[in-house]
């Protein structure tokens, strides 16, 4: 019953996809008001389709019909409610079903608030986000359908087939598969909704984009309607890299959290041109500039989220995110061709018809539009090289034959320094003047910054660290004391004007000024991270070494003491082996800690669970290896700052619900002014 | 759970069960230096040459004849360099496939034969291909893998740098340009001299 | 804003399109080649790949040199069990077989030195054999597990691949497969 369903009502929003894809493409065109309802209205009624197929398939999971082979293949009988629950993204049809269904969702939430609004662009959108769920629903019918059942004739094995083959009965297997262990992690109740939300999310703003090419509404209303769309769509992918970083650092047992694996590499591209995409629109919104650009950046970062998921799905890319071979590589590559000659050729086509330009020209070269477009250039050299290190290995292997890896030395040497350049315009650009700015002025500007700058360089040279470490660290910190001088200069800016109290005073700037200072938040969380990502990184320590129970490994300031080793059955057929360790600092026990590897059926697979003792200071980091009798071998790492990372994500989300936060829009006031008699007469 | 047999599948490559049938020669604590460090934009320059010149060159090496004790620190640090050829993009420090445990015994003998570093990669790469280092060592490699983008960047970026610069309002004399910035939002912080400048204009209005 | 712009056509209005187009295009056609390249399995039929192979026992193998001939690969590995295994079938066959003029040869995949040339005396490996360097060979076969066997006819084209161990069972097809190439 689930499962027709399941069926029906994907098959249903399909239609209706369709249906509202010609729909408003017709209406769009032709000025026809009736069918752009019409779309609009197949368009919102693919969400509740789309929610009873989900619920039907959560349900068929919770329940155990594993005669649906997708039920089968991510959950079984001893598999925790939480796990059951969460299946639903557990593999590819499910997972392409939860992105057709946000989707769904996005698009009738951008629709009806913006329907009365938005007249011009509305339609288009409907167009092409329908355009985008068509694609996704053909795949979920057609290609990968989450409702496929195991059939049988009663000899023989049994078949996959969504439709019931003639002859044939239903075939229940008594137990599921159950989720891959790997994936038996509370990062995998929260990862993958929360990347998705941000893929998905990019749809909203790159359909309002195509609409503003297409209905030639080339202003700021489309960037209106989707500022806050993109904050958060910004916001949860980047939380989605983060909390996917902090997943393999607690799970994967190699001391490190971002591994430059392709398909993170791919979910990092659509963050980094959505940022830059995200900042540059403030100078349209300023002073109607950059239209190509912001154009051409929404466009990007669209066709780099369909590219991350064409990578992680069609196996084009080697990568342990990789799903399980199947049929969609075709379907995506082609949907992927069509976007992008779309998507491209609506841009190249105004931009032809000069109808981009601006009459706002740049005026100085030391200008806040200046550094914008140099913010937009940074980005996109950085998602040049990152994009060139995900493909290079493939296409060297197509023209020479020989396979290459471009791994952590590429990143290291190509990239970081980019990422230094954009902390040292963190440092700079809010300080730049719009229109034009003498360097003098600038200099004046970012004297405080400079000085506090210095002073903590040489604190660190005192201290004692590397140069590059005090290079790194410097950039950085010039980022912080720019953004916290900012601070202080609006809010003594406010004590002076309204005479506020300081914490008033601070309180009303985020008020009145929720992007600017919210964007500054965010500008700190990132110094944070900034923070952490070098501690962790340049200063981590590790050893490995074989010990008996008793015995110490020293690293840096801290010291493992093994106490004891033993094995045990989880309760859903696990195998462990865990090991207790106590964690000393200064000679003083501070923490106890649990190392364990888990064994998952005769398949062989392993997961290592390390022991982590976690201050702000570092993260004492400790893997079971290996073990023969009650020697165990330890791999120890030594982390400083790492949790900065963390922190430093939850300071930017803080920032951006600051900055996205709905505000109550204020009436006009409305005054009749008297012209005096002389002014009349003056021409203007 | 004993001693198992290690279960070498026909598929291959499968982890290995560590049934406590591999062990580690190591004992003696090893104190770490901080593992690689930053470089400033100056010093990149120079790592980039050392990376396509020095990645091929043959360090004068005193042969130790007598095989010395290694630690794990060290077969780590060098397989933290070295890749699984078979699995994409992962270290063969992390690598928890047999064979790649194998592939660490291999560093180990290389080592405890006296092998420096620059020796046993170009051994893994004559053996395994240029898969097996993060970075390819020859100039081919190099110039798909580095040298391609990086043109690309910094050609685009001059082109759209001369693009902009060309198109530029030039002598135009602008409202704001004592360093001030110019709020966005409701709040307009306002410098003094503007403030001054547009009373007298309104002043000359009256 | 600034909206109420004259719209000013391009210099040349053929330029942007022109080299979007190529640029594009070929990225795409290049994603599509790869796809392709991604999604193909092991090679069943056809010509044989060429390729040299340096041997343990000194010379090179070529295998476009050995055309008239009948061929036989096996891909092996110290770390595969059933590579173990068939290596008796393997010899016996080659004993049967090296006096009707058909050439063996094993490659060598993703092995350590020291435990290759273990692996060939525990198994006393009668054939030539010679460590596949760089992985050209396997990866021109697209061999991705081991053991892999190839049996190539006198034109160059492969006859039969046996993906996986050749065991009782399957060593009939083997040899009638050897004989039809002898014949052919």
């Amino acid at each position: 019953m689930l499962a027709e369903l399941g069926i029906i009502t994907t098959g249903l929003a399909l239609l209706c996809a369709i249906f509202a894809l010609v729909a408003s493409l017709f209406g769009a065109v032709n000025h026809r008001e009736r069918w752009i309802r019409a779309a609009r209205n197949a368009a919102l009624l693919t969400w509740p389709l789309l929610t009873t197929a989900c619920i039907a398939i959560v349900a068929a999971q919770l329940t155990g019909e594993f005669n649906i082979a997708y039920v089968y293949n991510t959950t079984n009988t001893t598999e925790p409610l939480f796990y059951k629950a969460t299946a639903l993204w557990g593999g590819q049809p499910g997972s392409l079903l939860f992105w057709s269904w946000m989707l769904s969702t996005f698009t009738a939430a951008a629709v009806l608030i913006n329907w009365k609004r938005e007249r011009r662009l509305i339609p288009w959108v409907i167009t092409f986000t329908m355009g985008v769920l068509a694609f996704f629903l053909v795949l979920n019918v057609f290609v990968e359908n989450p409702f496929a059942r195991y059939w049988t004739t009663g000899t023989g094995d049994p078949i996959m087939s969504v439709l019931a083959p003639a002859g044939m009965q239903l075939f229940q297997p008594i137990d599921g598969k159950g989720l891959n262990p790997l994936l038996r992690h509370p990062g995998m109740v929260i990862h993958p909704p929360m990347l998705y939300a941000g893929f998905v999310g990019f749809v909203i703003p790159w359909a309002f984009g195509m609409a503003a090419l297409a209905s030639g509404d080339l202003g700021t209303n489309w960037i209106k309607a989707t500022r806050r769309w993109t904050l958060v769509a910004w916001l949860f992918l980047g939380l989605g890299l983060i909390l996917g970083g902090r997943w393999a650092y607690d799970v994967l047992g190699w001391g490190g959290y971002w591994g430059w694996d392709p398909v993170e590499n791919s979910a990092l591209l659509p963050w980094l041109a959505g940022t830059a995409f995200l900042h540059s629109v403030l100078i349209q919104e300023k002073r109607g500039m950059l239209k190509v650009w912001n154009l051409f950046l929404v466009v990007l970062t669209f066709l780099l989220v369909i590219l991350a998921t064409f990578n992680t799905r069609s196996g084009l890319v080697d990568s342990v995110h990789s799903f399980a071979r199947s049929q969609v590589g075709w379907p995506m590559f082609l949907f992927t061709a069509g976007t992008v000659g779309i998507s491209l050729g609506l841009w190249v086509w105004r931009w032809q018809r000069g109808e981009l330009r601006t009459e706002n020209k740049l005026d100085g070269l030391l200008s806040r539009e200046s550094m914008f477009i140099l913010n937009n250039w940074v980005f996109l050299a950085i998602t040049l090289m990152v994009a060139w290190g995900i493909y290079a290995p493939t296409f060297t292997e197509l023209i020479t034959g020989e396979k290459i890896t471009l791994h952590t030395d590429y990143y290291r040497y190509y990239v970081i320094p980019l990422f230094g350049v954009l902390y040292v315009l963190m440092g700079i650009a809010p300080l730049v003047a719009y229109k034009r700015m003498a360097w003098k002025a600038l200099g004046r500007s970012l004297r405080v910054s400079l000085i506090g700058t210095a002073l903590f360089a040489a604190f660190l040279i005192v201290v004692g660290t590397t140069p590059g470490a005090v290079f790194a660290y410097t950039l950085v910190m010039l980022a912080a004391f720019t953004t916290v001088i900012e601070y202080v200069r609006g809010t003594r800016a406010r004590m002076r004007a309204h005479g506020e109290s300081a914490p008033q005073a601070l309180t009303m700037l985020f008020r009145r000024n929720q992007r600017r200072y919210g964007g500054y938040l965010i500008h700190l969380g990132v110094v944070v991270i900034g923070f952490g990502i070098i501690g962790s990184t340049v200063f981590q320590q590790t050893t490995q070494q074989t010990i008996t129970p008793g015995q110490t490994i020293t690293l840096g300031a801290y010291t493992l003491r093994y106490d004891r080793i033993y094995q045990a059955d989880a309760e859903d057929g696990r195998g462990i082996v865990k090991a207790d360790a106590t964690v000393l600092r200064g000679g003083q026990p501070v923490a106890e800690i649990h190392p364990r590897k888990d064994f998952f059926g005769t398949g062989g697979m392993t997961s290592t669970i390390a022991g982590q003792y976690s201050t702000l200071e570092a993260d004492f980091y400790v893997l079971l290896d290996n073990w023969q009798g009650d020697r165990a071998t330890f791999k120890i790492f030594l982390n400083p700052l790492v949790n900065l990372v963390w922190w430093g994500g939850l300071i930017l989300i803080f920032g951006t619900l600051i900055a996205m936060w709905p505000r109550a829009e204020y009436e006009p006031a409305v005054q009749t002014a008297r012209v005096p008699r002389e002014a009349a007469a003056v021409a203007v | 759970m004993s001693g198992d047999q290690l279960l070498i599948g026909r598929a291959g490559l499968k982890p290995l069960r560590y049934y406590g049938l591999v062990t580690s020669k190591s004992g003696t604590p090893n104190r770490n230096r901080p593992v690689h460090s930053w470089l400033g934009s100056s010093l990149i320059f120079t790592l980039i040459l050392i990376l396509m010149f020095g990645g091929n060159s043959a360090r004068a090496q005193v042969a130790a004849p007598t095989p010395r004790p290694v630690t794990d620190d060290e077969v780590n640090r060098i397989s933290r360099a070295l890749y699984c050829p078979v699995c994409q993009n992962i270290t063969l420090e992390v690598c928890p496939t047999e064979a790649c445990a194998r592939w660490r015994e291999q560093v180990r003998d290389l080592l405890t034969e006296g092998k420096t570093e620059p020796e046993i990669r170009q051994y893994f790469i004559d053996r395994f291909g240029m898969r097996t280092v993060g970075l390819p060592t020859d100039p081919t490699g190099q110039l798909l893998s580095v040298g391609i983008p990086l043109v690309l960047v910094l050609v685009v970026g001059g082109l759209l740098a001369f693009n902009i610069l060309s198109r530029r309002r030039r002598g135009t004399a602008s409202a704001v340009d004592d360093g001030e910035p110019i709020g966005y939002g409701d709040e307009v912080v306002v410098p003094d001299d503007y403030a001054a400048r547009l009373e007298a204009q309104l002043k000359e209005l009256r | 804003m600034s909206e109420a712009v004259q719209p000013t056509k391009a210099a040349h209005p053929w330029l942007v399109p022109l080299l979007a187009v190529v640029v594009v295009g070929a990225i795409i056609a290049g994603f599509g080649l790869a796809l392709n390249r991604s999604q193909q399995d092991s090679i069943d039929s056809g010509p044989a790949p060429d390729f040299t192979l340096r041997l343990d026992s000194g010379g090179d193998f070529k295998l476009s040199e050995k055309r008239g001939k009948v061929v036989v690969m096996n891909f092996w590995a110290s770390w595969c069990g059933p590579c173990r295994s068939e290596a008796p079938m393997l010899n016996s066959l080659y004993t049967e077989y090296r006096a009707k003029g058909v050439e063996f040869v094993g490659v060598g995949y993703l092995d350590n030195r020291n435990d290759a040339l273990r692996f060939i005396s525990e198994t006393n490996m009668s054939y030539p054999t010679g460590n596949d360097d760089g992985t050209r060979v396997s990866r021109a076969y697209r061999v991705r597990q081991v053991p892999e066997s190839y049996l190539i006819d006198k034109q160059g084209n492969i006859a039969m691949h046996i993906s996986g161990e050749i065991t009782p069972a399957n060593v009939a097809q083997v040899r009638a497969a050897l004989e039809k190439a002898l014949a052919g």
